[in-house]
Parts: structure tokens; C-alpha cells; sequence
């Protein structure tokens, strides 16, 4: 027996039938509140006529130099990833809110236990080349990333559950996959960050080949990329624009010149001390999404003092998040509960917000058997917005509870790496935009390399490993709940903020609306058109 | 017989050669003894130490220093400047335009700094303690004490944020020739020539004050010549010998000083291209860039040096052996 799945199709995609999945429960402002309004409603930018055909859109941002690269799998920097935006696409999608929807599959079912996956996909679509886009196409990509030698980034998040001899394509729009055990999360797996699908037998990216709204014209490496218009792209009249042109300009205050100066149309990634001057600028506009993206900082639950649960609660209850937010991150921010993941529809929103309470924080390390003299080492660097910043004023508002924190700071490049990552009791540490499952895959596993606090909690694996095989939305949902609560309760991590994302347009740019999942409305530019 | 010359001018060059050896050698061990590591580096921050370690093997990090450097050296010695460790192409390949853009700015800023500060400087000798000779004096003075980065950064403020008339951020098309798009070169140029100018208009002016006042000057005057005659012939070349060492000095600091101007106007030259190496950990991109700039730095003193001994016959017989 079939049991099937739809994801909800993208509400932003217009010309497509809107099939209201299982995942139709996460709609109606599931507590994000004020975030998802931001999200969905302000696409800025005068558009009430129809937006004008044409234009070059010059997009200024921080390239990798000489790392860069124009293969997809290889998520080396800002620039690189947002040309890959443009130029492919996966299987499945987040929405501008975080929500899943189909991109290129048209809907998945499994068997019984969902041990056995069947992928059906979008008929009609074409590569830039002209050639059809076939199931072959979707289980060679899959097959590429599966084969370690690749070294493709999205290896870590497949290999735990198939081998790429157990993709196959079944006929020219059919793909099967056999997993290694039952999983129910695999169409949100396949939405992962670079996750693409490329052509059949592709090897060489130097001139990549994708399904996307752009195709690929010139490179200079590290310096700037120029794509044109995909005159074949699946919604018809998109893009708007002719082309598009990536241009690298690493240095934040130059970003700023360069668009004041009209060199580049939209900036990504705008630093928070530069916003006032974009906001104060009637020819600019800020495009600010909120995100899930954190700087935190993590203590070691098996390391003394941080092995007695109550200190770690003294810690998440001493700490001023709105002073966190409002000075380390320029009050580009929101305060954080502890928990990852604040743009998935499953984060335990219900949790109530844990407060500045510095009293039962001293109470609590006094009945672990601490008395106004603990000192220890927070180690640190400016390796992300607001890390450096933050752990000195944590270490300032430790003082209030009568708590030392020695800082060590370290030059950031080589701050993950360092020999005191993950020796010291406590130490800094950053995450980008994730799904629950992504960041307990890599940050909450037990013996994963990136679970920094070196977390293990039976019953919280318990909760996880049920969610992964349930396929009731809302039994799903009640299992993340109670292993969310469980970190809320007694875990290593201290979240005292989410960082938005913060980029400037030219005013003369208009539909690119904000998404959390990453910068300049997650790199898409099908919808974006210059006006005036 | 080797002549003379010809053997103290092999002698030089020998000791040039030596200086790049030695130089290679303490750039390639300095580089050992940076904290971090290439293959981290290009891999990010959060990769998996497998990973880590067959990006080592791959390119040979896993291998003792000397074998290291000697199999660098000799490529070097072929034309090959290895393959950079995060993108695995052929470094020469991916420095060799940046290389071009840095060749513009230090050209551009040399071709007119030597005529320029000859000009200022001898109508300065020339208007000595008047108005001319303070009007260009005093603003020479204050850019001496002006580091680069803020004669750029004004520059910028004035010339693109106020006037509107130039670019702020020099962004390099490869498509398109450097004459059509020379405006992003102007204002770097422009730094660059204010950071070096000031001291060789005040060497000129020192020169030519000492030549002005000279005996064989006042002769040459009491003989009815023209003054634009006396200044050319008589003036002029006697200026240009003591001058030529501060102008190679400017010159050889050209050639690796573009790094602060490159990162104001983030110019794709070798200046960037080093910094991102350095920040990569691209140890075989860094050696390259370093034996550029030094083979540049030693080549233009090697040539002011040859051009002093042949434009100073008593200097030349001095140093010849007898």
C-alpha cells in the first residue's frame, strides 16, 4: 500500500494550483507572530503595475576568492551560493516563511514503513541546454553527492540514510529510493541547502548547467559572475530581468559606497552598524528578514562546573537577552529561548521565554554549591556578528551572580579549530539557518563531531528517533515538543538571540521580498524586476 | 677579460639571485609556523577532520618541510608556481590578472610621479622661501604624515561620495579592456602618487637648491645663458643622479605597499589576492605573490644601482677592483 505525501506548492509562485498538503496545520502565524508577517507581506517596492521586462540586476557581495567555485555542491561562500540559487534548483524548497514546498518533485509516497521512497517530478521543466530535465537527472545528482570522492557538502546529511546504489530512476519521471532505514523526513531533507539537482553526467561546472530562472554566461573567479535571463524557465514570464551580475565586494563599508554610488543595485549582507545610514537614505532600502540563524555560546554538560544541570540553569537565567540583542547584535535581532531553529514550523514556540533573573540564578548555583566563588574560562573570538561582543557582556553580567568569567580570545580563523574548541567549560559558537532536524542531526547527536557540548540524553533521543519515523504531522509535532523541552530544561547550549539578516537595494528595485532563509530573499530573483 | 663593469654588474645579479633563495626560503618556513591549517581553512570551519586529512595528503602537507620546500623550488624553477590548495587550480593561472591590475596602479603612480616631482620640486628649487615654493612644500609636508589608507579614504569621500564623479569601489570587468574602464584606476593611482610623492619633490628640491647655488651654475648664468637652457642642460642631469636611488626606493615600495590601497578601493590586485591567501592558509598562492613582489623589489634596486654606476663614471672606477 501508497501512502501519500504533498507538500504544499509555493504560494509565492503564481500560474501553480495551491494542493493544501498535511503541512497545512503549520499555516495561520503558527506564533512566529511578527516574523512571518515581516516575511510574507512586505515585498517592498511600488508594484502595483506590472513589473518592467528588462535590466541588468548588479548584485554586490563577499566572494571566497580564490576558493571560489562554480560547482553547486561546494558551498565555498556568499557568492557562490547565491549564483548556485540562480542557476539551480532541488527537489523540494523553503518558503520565504521556512515553510516546505515542492520545487521540481510533484509529490513523493513510500511504502508502509517509508523505508522505500517514490519521487515523481515535475514533467516539462528543461535545462538551460534545451534538453529535458528526466528522473535519470535526479538520481544522478543524488548518486554524485552520495560518492564521497565528490566531497560534496551535502554528503553528511544523505549518507545517514541511503547509498547511491539505492537511487534509481524508474522511468523518465519516476525515481525510487531505498533507504537504509524507515524515514519520514526525506522530502524536508531534500529541501537542504545544497542539495541541487544537476545534469545527468555532469562532471565539469566550469560552464554549469542547471533548470533555474538564470543561465550561466562568464565567471572571473572570486570577482564576478554574469548570468542571462532563462527565456525557458518554468513560470511563465519570469525573470523579468535580463540578466543578473555578481559582483564580490568583500569589505562591508565598500558594499555600502559601491551602492550609494549606483555601481551595484542591492547589497547581501549589510552590517548592523551600517543600517542607519541605509535607513536614513530615501534613494535605498533595508531588507531586513528575520532568520534562524544564532551567535551562542555553548557549555560542556560533562565538564565541571556545567555537569550539574542547575549551574547551566543559573547561566540561561543570568544572562539580559534584549541588552544581548540590542547591543551585539545592534538590536538587529530577537531574543532566543535556548532552543535552535526558530524558523521551523515545529519549534516549540509554547515554551515559555525564560527570563533575566539573576536572583534564582544565584539561588541555583548556591544550591549546586557555589557560593560567589566560581570562576571559569569562556573561550571566544570574533569569528561571527556579536560573538565577541556578546561573551564580554556575559561576562560582565556574570559579575551580577557572583560568577568570574575569564575570556580567551582568539584570532577568528583559526577559533574552531583551536585546542581549546570543546576544552574549555564554555566557549562561543554560531549556526546558521537550520531545520530542527538538520541541527539535531549535527549539534544535538550523540558523537556527532559539531555537537558542541558534548549533549547525550536517552530520552531525548528517544523523541527524536520517534519523529523521524512518524508520518502524522501532529504526533510529530508532540514528539519535538518534548524533546525541545527537554533542551529547554537541561541543555548545553545558551541561546540568547537570533541574528536578522540585513541587506540594501537601490529604491528603483522592486519584488524582492524577504526570507528567512538566507540573504536578498534567499538569492531568488525570478520575481525581482527594476522599475524607473 | 671580463671588464670591470660587466664583472661588478654579474656580482649584482648574483646577489640578487641569492637574496630571492633566501627570502623564498624564510617566507616558506615562516608560513609552516602559522597557526591554522590550509586544509581546514579551505574546507570551513566545520569540516569533518576526515576530510581535512586527505585534503592534507592530497597536496603533500602530510611530508617533512625540506621535502616540501625542494619540490616548490624546483616547480618554481620550471614556471610552475604549484596549484592553490583551496581551489586546486594553477596559481599562476589565477594570479597572473591581478597581477596585470597591480602592474597598472604601480606603473600609472610611477609615470606620473617621476615627471611630476621634478616639476614641483625644481620650481620649488627655483621659488626657493617664496610663495611657489611653500604653495607646493607645505601640502608635501602634511601627505608625508598622511598614511595611505586615509589620503584614500578622503579621496573617496570627496571624489565619489560629494563630487559623484568617480567610482568608490574600483570593480575590475575582465571582459572589458583596462582603457575603457580606467576611471576605477584614477583615484588608487592618485593615493598612491600622494604617499610617494612628497618625499622625492623634497629630494629634488634639495638637490637643485644645491646645484642652483653651485659655482659652475653661476658661470654658465654670467655666459648670457638662458635660464630654460641652463635649468636643461646644466641643472636638470646633475639633479637626476642623487635622485634616482629615492625614486627606486618609492619605486621597489610601490611594488608590495599596493596592499592597503588595493583593500581601500578592494582593487583585485596581488595586494587582496595575498591578504585572502594569508586568510586561506593558500600557502602555495602566498609564496608566489611574496616571490613576486620580491623579485620586484630586487629588480628595481638592481637597475637604479646600474643606472647610478654608469650615470657616476668616479663611482664607477671607485668600486671597480684595480
Amino acid at each position: 500500500m501508497l501512502r501519500k505525501i504533498s507538500a504544499q506548492k509555493n504560494p509565492a509562485n503564481p500560474g501553480r494550483e495551491l494542493s493544501i498538503g498535511r503541512r497545512s496545520f503549520v499555516q495561520g502565524g503558527l506564533a512566529l507572530g511578527a516574523g512571518l508577517l515581516l516575511a510574507q507581506g512586505a515585498a517592498f517596492g511600488a508594484q502595483a503595475a506590472a513589473p518592467s521586462r528588462g535590466g541588468v540586476l548588479r548584485i554586490g557581495l563577499g566572494a571566497a576568492g580564490s576558493k571560489s567555485s562554480l560547482n553547486p555542491f561546494i558551498s565555498t561562500g556568499e557568492m557562490d551560493f547565491a549564483v548556485a540559487q540562480s542557476l539551480f534548483d532541488r527537489l523540494t524548497d523553503f518558503d520565504a516563511t521556512g515553510k516546505l514546498y515542492n520545487s521540481l518533485a510533484e509529490d513523493f509516497s513510500h511504502n508502509e514503513d517509508g523505508s522505500i521512497w517514490t519521487i515523481r517530478i515535475r514533467d516539462g521543466v528543461l535545462w538551460h541546454d534545451g534538453s529535458p530535465f528526466t528522473a535519470q537527472d535526479v538520481a544522478y545528482s543524488l548518486a554524485y553527492i552520495l560518492t564521497p570522492e565528490n566531497k560534496a557538502d551535502a554528503y553528511a546529511t544523505l549518507s545517514p540514510f541511503m547509498q547511491k546504489d539505492d537511487v534509481r530512476a524508474l522511468d523518465a519521471t519516476t525515481v525510487e529510493i531505498k533507504l537504509n532505514a524507515p524515514y519520514a523526513l526525506l522530502p524536508q531533507i531534500m529541501a537542504s541547502k545544497v542539495m541541487f539537482l544537476v545534469k545527468d553526467g555532469t562532471r565539469d561546472f566550469s560552464a554549469p548547467i542547471g533548470t533555474g530562472p538564470f543561465k550561466f554566461t562568464h565567471w572571473t573567479q572570486g570577482e564576478r559572475v554574469s548570468l542571462a535571463r532563462n527565456e525557458s524557465f518554468r513560470t511563465p514570464g519570469q525573470p523579468y530581468l535580463d540578466g543578473l551580475e555578481f559582483i564580490a565586494i568583500n569589505d562591508a563599508m565598500s558594499r555600502v559606497n559601491a551602492l550609494m554610488a549606483g555601481q551595484v543595485d542591492v547589497i547581501a549582507q549589510l552590517d548592523g552598524s551600517l543600517a542607519p545610514i541605509v535607513e536614513a537614505n530615501p534613494a535605498l532600502h533595508l531588507i531586513r528578514s528575520e532568520s534562524g540563524a544564532t551567535t551562542d555560546q555553548f557549555m560542556m554538560v560533562n565538564k565541571a562546573p556545567f555537569q550539574d544541570v542547575r549551574v547551566r540553569q543559573a547561566f540561561r537565567l543570568m544572562v539580559d537577552r534584549p541588552q544581548l540583542v540590542s547591543n551585539a547584535l545592534a538590536g538587529y535581532g530577537r531574543i532566543g529561548n535556548d532552543l535552535h531553529s526558530i524558523t521551523d514550523p515545529d519549534y516549540a514556540a509554547e515554551l515559555p521565554q525564560r527570563a533575566h533573573d539573576p536572583d534564582q540564578g544565584r539561588a541555583l548555583l548556591k544550591a549546586a554549591g557555589y557560593d560567589s566563588d566560581l570562576r571559569l574560562e569562556l573561550y571566544t573570538a570574533d569569528a561571527a556578528p556579536g560573538m565577541l561582543a556578546s561573551s564580554t557582556l556575559i561576562a560582565n553580567q556574570a559579575k551580577q551572580i557572583g560568577v568570574t568569567i575569564d575570556l580567551t580570545v582568539v584570532p577568528p580563523d583559526s577559533y574552531y579549530s583551536g585546542p581549546q574548541f570543546k576544552n574549555a567549560p564554555m566557549a562561543s559558537s554560531d549556526w546558521g539557518q537550520h531545520t530542527l532536524e538538520s541541527v539535531f542531526g549535527q549539534a544535538y547527536a550523540r558523537g556527532a563531531y559539531w555537537n558542541e557540548p558534548d549533549w547525550t540524553s536517552d530520552a531525548f533521543d528517544g523523541w527524536v528517533a520517534k519523529s523521524r519515523t512518524t508520518f502524522d504531522e501532529t504526533l510529530r509535532k508532540q514528539y519535538l515538543f518534548e524533546a525541545q523541552k527537554i533542551l529547554w530544561n537541561e541543555g548545553g547550549y545558551l541561546i540568547w538571540g537570533f541574528r536578522d539578516l540585513l541587506d540594501a537595494a537601490s529604491a528603483k528595485v522592486a519584488g524582492l521580498a524577504p526570507s528567512n532563509q538566507r540573504n536578498l530573499g534567499y538569492y531568488r530573483f525570478e520575481g525581482v524586476s527594476l522599475e524607473g | 677579460m671580463i671588464s670591470p663593469l660587466l664583472k661588478l654588474i654579474f656580482g649584482r645579479i648574483g646577489l640578487a639571485a641569492a637574496t630571492l633563495v633566501a627570502v623564498s626560503a624564510v617566507v616558506f618556513a615562516a608560513t609552516l609556523f602559522l597557526p591554522g591549517d590550509p586544509a581546514r581553512a579551505a574546507l570551513g570551519p566545520r569540516a569533518d577532520p576526515a576530510a581535512v586529512e586527505a585534503l592534507r595528503q592530497e597536496f603533500g602537507m602530510d611530508r617533512s618541510a625540506i621535502t616540501q620546500y625542494v619540490s616548490w623550488a624546483g616547480g618554481v624553477l620550471t614556471g610552475d608556481f604549484g596549484k592553490s590548495v583551496p581551489s586546486g587550480r594553477s596559481v599562476w593561472e589565477m594570479i597572473a590578472p591581478k597581477v596585470a591590475n597591480t602592474a597598472v596602479l604601480t606603473l600609472g603612480a610611477l609615470a606620473l610621479l617621476i615627471p611630476l616631482s621634478f616639476l614641483l620640486g625644481i620650481v620649488a628649487a627655483v621659488w626657493r622661501d617664496r610663495w611657489p615654493d611653500h604653495a607646493i612644500s607645505i601640502p608635501c609636508i602634511v601627505l608625508v604624515a598622511l598614511p595611505e589608507f586615509v589620503i584614500g579614504t578622503l579621496l573617496i569621500v570627496v571624489f565619489a561620495v560629494w563630487l559623484g564623479w568617480l567610482p568608490p569601489v574600483s570593480l575590475i570587468d575582465n571582459r572589458l579592456s583596462l582603457a575603457a574602464q580606467s576611471t576605477v584606476f584614477l583615484l588608487p593611482i592618485v593615493t598612491l602618487l600622494c604617499t610617494t610623492l612628497a618625499q622625492v619633490v623634497r629630494m629634488v628640491r634639495a638637490v637643485a637648491i644645491d646645484i642652483l647655488s653651485a659655482e659652475y651654475v653661476y658661470m654658465v648664468r654670467l655666459r648670457g645663458i638662458s635660464p630654460a637652457r641652463v635649468m636643461l642642460r646644466h641643472v636638470l642631469p646633475n639633479v637626476v643622479g642623487p635622485t634616482i636611488q629615492t625614486i627606486a626606493l618609492n619605486a621597489a615600495w610601490l611594488a608590495g605597499g599596493v596592499v592597503v590601497t588595493e583593500a581601500v578601493f578592494q582593487l583585485p590586485g596581488i595586494g587582496s589576492a595575498l591578504a585572502s591567501a594569508v586568510i586561506s592558509r593558500d600557502m602555495p598562492t602566498v609564496l608566489a605573490i611574496t616571490l613576486i613582489i620580491t623579485t620586484a623589489y630586487v629588480l628595481i634596486n638592481l637597475i637604479a644601482e646600474m643606472l647610478i654606476l654608469v650615470m657616476n663614471p668616479r663611482l664607477r672606477v671607485a668600486t671597480a677592483p684595480n
